[in-house]
């Protein structure tokens, strides 16, 4: 998981929540750091489910902080951005930004007319398959044509803008979702936005230092499903819960954890980090980040 | 149920009554077998007629229009009027405290099992739950009571499971192997038929044909199949060389001998593949990078197979070719030790599982032996190792090549355990013999002899592996084996017993004299703690004995029958007679609850709890079919409670807390609807 140093993820709160809105920073963060946080954004087209989510992803504070403390993402604190940016805001960039949301409109017709040309091509060719054969290589030429202007919108839209959509007044209307054309440039800020050391920090560090990748375990009665690698290729092997280092942990729940977890074929993990003495000073080899040593145990529910 | 057929005294050739794993009618619902050859035991009915350790005796109802149960109710009442019975609680059970297992530990059998029939489910000290210690022993001694004992049951019903388990795993490698032996045959052939006409012609596919049955083909061995038969059709003249790999073959297998289902499984799916494949194909496939899933799959698992490898490259020049190298490879491949059943039949190589399964294997090749011309190729009982695999040999114009074949097919297969290439259904009777054909007389060691009968079942092999491998001594009366367990109750079900129904009398475990109600309360309050608060003033209402006692009491009053539910990860679980009579419905976790204003005048702790425990909780109980119920206790604040114990004692106190009942269920909207 060696990550370019260069790419700083910017990591938006939002009302005490941390998201990501870029879809190359989720890439990024799931690749480099094992970090495959949440999904939590409803689809445009389909509001009203809630099975396959979309943008943005919302991380753990202790995910959001271990970027930070790996210096790969800042913490951006929207509102005030929003205010500071938005006040400063002169006359270019508000020309700038409408002009952003008028090709955003013509890059919609656009997908239209193609959606709209494309059946229609579909149409003739069902219909005069059968009298001239002439008209169906042309009709597969039109569709090949489309097919590839599908994949790479971008580049096309000037030329085909000009040819085939004449009504200008007409141009769909845009939701925008996101800001970011109104922020011009997202650079981290100076003062650097902090995050309390969350409680969970020290065992997720521990967790993610060893190449485990995490999601939240709340189905399972824990704090983390913790998984080998990827969750696209691998079950989870352990359902860890986080504990403080002098917790009384109930027997109640190391019992309902442990059954649980061989339940689902699962091993029960619970771990702490130990407090760091003034005296001693140096850390028994912890990976904590700045706390002491990580002790973790595991628990499978054996039949005597 | 299916230990009954190893007690029964009907006789075995009685199939049908043995196999009968239904409770008789005569019995209905008691739960036992008729074939048992102990008095048959009282319905549970009778058993657990009490609820709690009081009788009552009502009076006969009266009917106004019928005068004679008018006579029936005076007989009644003067016969309780003059010759009354005896004072309820009219058994006063005694009980130790004991500090250490925080429990009260009740010595007496009689007592014993009076509490575990009345529904006060403590724990055997040498049980699971139960207190069937002597029981146990008595069936390990070998007489017939301890049959019934639960602790063997779920023993038996593993042994099945786990056998039903490596039945079905046997099925699947057996297709399996089937398959591939139908493959190797065909390829066989049709490198013969093209060494001889050099023309590969249509019959090698039609004898293909018919020997691949089509039903029991797995999808898996697809792919391989199509490349083989290409790569022959394409290639005329395929040289089949693997006289030399094979017996390096057996080295690499004996590196690490397979032990566990899964394992042999996994074997033949990896390596035979790839064996099958660097033998046959060896040349093409060398040099072609694998881009196919078959392909991909067919490569070196781990680092372990590619250190096995030149080990193996090694020992074919050691070992050599021929069959008479197999027996001392077999020999080293006993995995665990069964010598005395392989030493019949040294090359079934089972030792693997145990005895069912040998058992099973050697049928299968027995019947094989039947089916196969076993005259043309020595097949038999002689010298040469055979294996199932011989089935090949029934082809009599295949035998002159056959030497040559069979010699590979032995060498192949001497790698696991060997099944019969019959695919035979997982459903049994209980009453058939390991194996048809050699009940009696082929397998002396195992556990035939021990049933003057001869009908060797795998339930009685299993018992008699239950019993520790013990010879089996004549069977002892309960008189001669001391009882050494004892019956640990809970706190909450003492207390319970001592303060409401005053069927039970505490003793100080030091000086032996009896504990009354009201120091009975403190002690079990200051031993809640986990380092016992002996001081008196650091009991509070909120004591977690308190707290439980009064939720005890609470459902034991309403006529469930609460127990400890520490299994589940709950504090009690509820049944409604018991769990003689059903499975528990609920699962009940204790909240305590401050919901008194005053007591933000005293310091307490209110109880941590988040979604994550509760979910966690919620769904260990749904694992099991129970729904979870949050009771929250509302504790009265300290001034109240010690006000009320001075004024009216301890039930005054305790009628201050309050309980209600919160009942949860997960609900999930796409899959509720």
């Amino acid at each position: 998981m060696a990550a370019p140093a260069e790419r700083q993820v910017r990591i938006s709160r939002v009302a005490g929540r941390y998201l990501v809105f870029d879809i190359d920073d989720v890439v990024h963060i799931r690749r480099h750091y094992g970090i495959c946080a949440v999904l939590t954004g409803t689809m445009p087209q389909n509001p009203t489910q809630n099975l396959f989510l979309g943008l943005p992803i919302e991380l753990h504070a202790e995910e959001a902080r271990l970027l930070v403390d790996k210096g790969a993402g800042y913490i951006a604190d929207e509102l005030t951005d929003h205010l500071s940016q938005l006040s400063v805001m002169d006359a270019s960039t508000r020309k700038a930004y409408l002009q952003h949301l008028k090709q955003q409109r013509r890059n919609a017709q656009q997908v239209f007319d193609e959606e709209k040309a494309k059946v229609q091509a579909k149409h003739q060719g069902k219909r005069k398959a059968k009298p001239a054969a002439v008209t169906e290589t042309t009709a597969a030429v039109t569709e090949t044509e489309e097919d590839t202007s599908l994949f790479d919108t971008p580049k096309p839209p000037s030329t085909t803008l000009t040819t085939t959509t004449p009504k200008e007044p007409s141009l769909p209307g845009v939701t925008p979702t996101t800001s970011a054309p109104l922020i011009p440039s997202p650079t981290p800020p100076s003062p650097a936005v902090g995050i309390p050391r969350p409680a969970n920090y020290p065992l997720y560090n521990y967790l993610n230092a060893r190449g485990y990748y995490t999601t939240p375990g709340l189905r399972f009665g824990g704090d983390y499903s913790v998984y080998p690698g990827d969750p696209f290729r691998y079950h989870a092997h352990y359902l860890a819960n986080s504990y403080g280092w002098d917790v009384e942990v109930a027997m109640l729940d190391l019992v309902a954890s442990g059954r649980l977890g061989t339940a689902v074929k699962k091993s029960f993990l619970f771990g702490a980090e130990k407090p760091v003495e003034e005296g001693s000073g140096a850390d028994g080899g912890g990976e904590g980040g700045g706390g002491g040593e990580v002790r973790v145990f595991c628990i499978e529910w054996a039949g005597m | 149920m299916a230990e009954t057929s190893t007690v029964t005294t009907t006789p075995a050739g009685n199939d049908a009554t043995v196999i009968k794993t239904g409770p008789p009618s005569g019995a209905a619902g008691t739960g036992a077998p008729a074939e048992r050859a102990s008095p048959p035991r009282p319905p549970v009915n009778q058993i657990y007629a009490l609820p709690a350790p009081i009788r009552t005796f009502p009076l006969p109802t009266f009917y106004p229009n019928n005068p004679v149960s008018l006579l029936h109710l005076i007989y009644a009442w003067l016969s309780q009027v003059f010759r009354a019975p005896p004072q309820e609680p009219s058994v006063v059970h005694t009980g130790v405290w004991d500090p250490e297992t925080r429990s009260v530990h009740i010595l007496d059998e009689s007592s014993v099992r009076a509490l575990w029939e009345q529904g006060f489910y403590g724990k055997g000290s040498l049980s699971r739950s139960e207190p069937n210690w002597l029981k146990r022993e008595l069936a390990r001694r070998g007489s017939p009571e301890g049959k019934t004992v639960s602790e063997a049951r779920t023993e038996l019903r593993r042994e099945e499971r786990r056998l039903a388990k490596w039945e079905r795993a046997k099925a699947e490698l057996e297709a399996l192997e089937k398959q591939r032996l139908a493959e190797t045959l065909a390829r066989t052939a049709a490198s013969e038929t093209t060494r001889l006409n050099g023309i590969l012609s249509e019959p090698v596919k039609a004898a293909e044909a018919s020997v691949l049955p089509s039903s029991v083909r797995p999808t898996a061995v697809e792919p391989e199949d199509a490349d083989e038969e290409a790569a022959v059709e394409t290639t005329p003249v395929v040289e089949i060389s693997h006289h030399p790999e094979p017996a390096g073959r057996q080295i690499r297998q004996e590196a690490k001998p397979p032990v566990s289902p899964a394992e042999l499984l996994a074997l033949p799916n990896s390596l035979a593949e790839l064996n099958n494949l660097l033998d046959t194909r060896g040349k093409f496939h060398d040099v072609k990078a694998p881009v196919g899933p078959a392909e991909l799959l067919l490569l070196p698992n781990s680092h372990a197979d590619l250190v096995l490898r030149p080990v193996s490259g090694l020992a074919i020049f050691e070992i050599g070719q021929t069959a008479p190298s197999q027996p001392t490879a077999q020999a080293t491949h006993e995995v665990d030790g069964h010598a005395e059943e392989s030493h019949t039949r040294p090359k079934t190589n089972g030792g693997i599982n145990g005895h069912a399964i040998k058992a099973s294997a050697s049928t299968g090749s027995k019947e094989l032996d039947g089916v196969s011309g076993s005259g043309i190729c020595p097949n038999g009982t002689g010298k040469t190792p055979i294996t199932p695999l011989s089935l090949a040999s029934d082809d009599p114009v295949l035998c002159p090549s056959a030497a040559e074949l069979e010699g590979d097919l032995l060498q192949k297969r001497g790698k696991s355990v060997r099944f019969s290439p019959r695919v035979e259904s997982t459903t049994f009777l209980h009453s058939d013999p390991p194996s048809p054909g050699l009940s009696v007389g082929v397998l002396p060691k195992s556990a035939a002899p021990a049933l003057p009968n001869g009908g060797a079942t795998p339930e009685a092999a299993s018992a008699s592996a239950l019993s520790a491998g013990a010879p089996r001594l004549a069977p002892d009366s309960a008189t001669e084996i001391e009882n050494k367990e004892h019956f640990q109750l809970a706190p909450e079900e003492a207390f319970f017993l001592a303060f409401s129904l005053g069927a039970l009398k505490v003793v100080d475990p030091v000086t032996g004299s009896p504990i009354s109600t009201e120091h009975l309360l403190p002690l079990f309050r200051s031993h809640s703690y986990f380092t016992p608060r002996t001081s008196h003033s650091g009991l509070r209402p909120d004591d977690p004995f308190l707290i439980n006692y009064a939720v005890y009491h609470h459902f034991r009053s309403l006529g469930w029958v609460p127990r400890h539910g520490i299994k589940f990860g709950v504090d009690w679980i509820i049944y409604q007679r018991g769990p003689v009579f059903d499975h528990s419905e609920f699962g009940i976790m204790v909240m305590p609850a401050f919901s008194d204003a005053a007591w933000e005048q005293h310091e307490h702790e209110e109880p941590k709890r988040s979604w994550s425990w509760l979910m966690g909780v919620n769904r260990v109980l749904s694992h099991v079919l129970k729904s979870l119920v949050l009771v929250y206790v509302d504790i009265p604040p300290p001034t109240v409670f010690d006000e009320e114990i001075k004024r009216g004692g301890i039930a005054a106190a305790l009628k201050k807390y309050t309980i209600r009942e919160v009942m949860v269920r997960r609900f999930s909207a796409n899959r509720n609807r």
